[in-house]
């Protein structure tokens, strides 16, 4: 499977770095389309933050990987204003390339996608994708969907909830 | 020539003026040079802050957040945890891709 990933999957794939393992057993390749590749490493590169300049180098060396691919791509007119540069180009590359999957899960993101005919592949079903196919351990990535929701996406009590209930019954994961 | 900046006059409270008067005296600056700081550092936080509530509502993506703050993605995602604002991540895309497989 081909994907075209936004800014925000790229940064969970840093900051939670076995999601990057997974991303490997379903995806043949991950394109990543220019403006995201200046929104990630970039601009993080030239800001003064010795943090942020870091975490730019992280997903530099990560997007050195085979799997990645990075990609020019022509301006999409007409979509709406909530998208941030990223995930416009996300989408106009997705588009370009006749690539349905695009990596993203921001909720205004993912809804424009699938008026577009796209289908979002979001980061955190993984690991849900994972435990499934049998591919990898309930435990472990259990831990690492915890550390994704709870650490990362900072989810709301009900939002928790009900991904949790989801998956219990999808896999036996919780 | 063309000048690199612009000229803006405004009315204020003579409070601040004072105020402004005594900063640029602490700081050993110009009126004028205190003033172009505080509208520097008040414009990069009043954008970043239209930014997160814009994110807190729903609005706009990090992404957008970001670009509209002018700060990096990086950022910006600290940014929201650090005001313990939810990622807004579609659980129910989440759900129907975890059914999918």
């Amino acid at each position: 499977m081909e994907v075209v990933t936004d800014s925000a999957s790229l940064l969970f794939l840093a900051r939670v770095p076995k999601l990057k393992d997974l991303l490997g057993l379903f995806c043949t390749r991950v394109w990543v389309p220019e403006p995201v590749m200046n929104e990630v490493v970039e601009q993080a590169m030239t800001c003064k933050d010795p943090a942020v300049q870091e975490n730019g180098r992280l997903v530099e060396v990560i997007l050195k990987g085979r799997l990645f691919e990075i990609a020019m791509v022509r301006e999409l007119q007409g979509l709406p204003q909530r998208l941030g540069p990223g995930e416009r180009a996300t989408l106009a590359l997705a588009l370009d390339k006749g690539i349905e999957r695009v990596l993203m899960d921001d909720m205004g993101a993912t809804r424009v996608a699938r008026q577009m005919g796209l289908e979002p592949l979001p980061v955190s079903a993984l690991p849900i994708w994972a435990v499934r196919k049998g591919w990898r351990d309930v435990v472990e990535e259990k831990e690492l969907l915890e550390e994704l929701v709870v650490d990362q996406y900072q989810l709301s009590s009900a939002d928790y909830l009900r991904l949790m209930a989801v998956v219990e019954g999808v896999t036996g994961l919780v | 020539m063309v000048s690199s900046t612009s000229v803006i006059s405004l009315r204020t409270d003579p409070d601040i003026v004072d105020e402004l008067d005594q900063l640029s005296e602490l700081e050993g600056r110009t009126k004028a040079d205190e003033i172009r700081l505080v509208l520097e550092t008040g414009l990069r936080e009043r954008k970043r802050k239209v930014a997160l509530e814009k994110y807190r509502n729903r609005e706009v993506t990090l992404s957008r957040a970001a670009k509209m703050a002018g700060v990096t993605i990086w950022e910006m995602a600290d940014t929201v945890n650090e005001a313990n604002i939810a990622y807004n991540l579609d659980v129910a895309a989440v759900i129907k891709t975890a059914f999918e497989a």
